[in-house]
This record gives structure tokens, sequence and C-alpha cells, in this order.
């Protein structure tokens, strides 16, 4: 067999792998596991977002009452 | 995996299209439905770029979990789902690469090759071994970009966005490296 076939053959039988008994099991358990752990850093940031929002909110409130205070002196 | 014609590639991209979306939105089945389709042809993806860590099957499992938790980015417009799978795969063993020495395992197949019988199935078996022993030998870029056009069906353009090069670098490496799997056979034909 000339060595283009042959390495044609091989690339051929190296397609696919033995796939271990169990395989797609440690994968399901291994993606549920890592949802689960994605699931409380997304919360942190959500909270940290709105506590974020509230502040800004309350600095724009306070600047709101000393525009409207220096407004009422003048 | 084959080359399958355009029209069931087109089928076979559109069904993994909507596999993806309702996994996307949740759906464990239709994930595990993909982990099936792709589980052979991404172990040995993973055992082409990485002939030299047993712990092949955790860098599979890896891209595996990285594409459930990033299924939301994957765009069936820009390419095969499969190839997304690839690219992760890719990203994966660069990184263990990176940060881990080689173990010393043989580069041999999982699957072992039919016993050898009469004398044309023992040259078949003994190239077979050459050609996975010169497989790993070779540079990284190179055996990326045989691997994946070659052995795993991927088109020069798709590995060329995969590794970030030209589709001409591509080409090139990937020839190089036919060569030199060539030459191995050559050596072996003119040893006594």
């Amino acid at each position: 067999m000339n060595p283009e076939d042959r390495i044609d053959e091989w690339a051929r039988a190296r397609a696919d792998a033995h796939v271990p008994d169990g395989f797609a099991d440690r994968v399901v358990a291994a993606a549920s596991a890592a949802t689960e752990a994605r699931t409380p850093r997304l919360l942190r940031a959500a909270a940290l977002t709105l506590a974020a929002a509230g502040g800004l909110l309350r600095i724009a409130a306070a600047l709101a009452i000393f525009s409207s205070s220096c407004a009422v002196m003048r | 995996m084959a080359h399958p014609t355009t029209t069931a590639a087109e089928a076979r991209r559109a069904a993994d299209a909507a596999l993806a979306r309702r996994a996307a939105g949740g759906d464990a089945a239709a994930f595990r439905a993909l982990i099936e389709r792709y589980q052979a042809p991404l172990l040995a993806v993973v055992r082409s770029l990485l002939p030299d860590l047993a712990t092949r099957e955790d860098v599979a499992q890896d891209a595996f979990v990285s594409a459930w938790l990033h299924l939301a980015e994957y765009d069936p417009a820009r390419g095969a789902f499969f190839t997304w799978l690839v690219r992760i795969a890719r990203n994966r063993a660069r990184n263990v690469r990176r940060k881990r020495r080689p173990d010393p395992v043989a580069a041999v197949p999982e699957r072992a090759d039919p016993a050898p019988g009469p004398a044309a199935d023992a040259a078949r078996a003994d190239a077979f071994r050459r050609l996975d022993a010169a497989l790993a030998d070779l540079p990284a870029d190179q055996r990326a970009a045989f691997a994946l056009t070659a052995i795993h069906g991927l088109s020069v353009a798709e590995v060329a966005e995969i590794e970030g090069v030209p589709p001409g670098t591509v080409k090139s490496r990937a020839a190089r490296a036919r060569e030199k799997l060539r030459a191995v056979l050559a050596r072996e034909e003119m040893e006594p």
C-alpha cells in the first residue's frame, strides 16, 4: 500500500475513540455541579449590583436636595 | 468523523442547532443527546491534541462542561456545533499543556487495533503504531493542523479560526506534518 493510502487509512481509524463506560453520565454530573457552583456567584453579583444602584440613588437624592436648597437660598 | 455529504451535513447542523437551543434553555436531555453524539469524536480530538496525557478524559469532560456553561454563546450561523466544541477543547488542551509535564504514556490508541493475523494485517498494525508515535512527536501546531483537518474532518477555514492563524498557515502546517508521517512510513519500508 502506498504511504498516502496508508496515512488516509490510519486517519480514518483514528477519527473516533473508545468511549469509557459512563462518560456521558460523568459529564452530565459535572455540568450539573458546575451550574450549582455558578449560581451563588451570580446571586452575589446581583446583590452587589443592587447595592451599588441603591448607593447611587441615595447620592443623587442628596445632590437633588443640595441643589434645591441652593436654588431656594438664591 | 467521516466527511458527510453537503445535504447530510446541513441536516446535522440544523439538528445540532436545535439541540443546542434546547440545552441552552436548561434541557438536560438535549445536552445529553449532544454529548452522546460527539463524545467519541471529541475524545479522539483530545487524544490527537494530547497524545502524551493520561487524563484525556478529564480534558474532554471539561470541554463539554464548558460548552454547557456557555451554550448561550454558540451561534449556529458562525459554524457547526462540533467545530465550536473542538475550539473549546483546543483551548483546554493548550492550557493543560502549558501547566503540566507530559505523562509517560505511550502514544497508543485506547481501542486496540485488530490483532495481527496475516502479514498484511501485521504490516498495517505496525504502520499504525509508527504513525501514532510520529503524530505524538510532531510540534503541537503541526499536530493540531493535521489532526483537525485530516483525521477529524474540519475544514481549513474552521481550523484557521480555531488556531487564530491564516488558512495558508494551516495548510502548510498540515502539509509539513504529512511529509513527516510519509517519511516515517518510507523509513519503515527501507528497513530490512
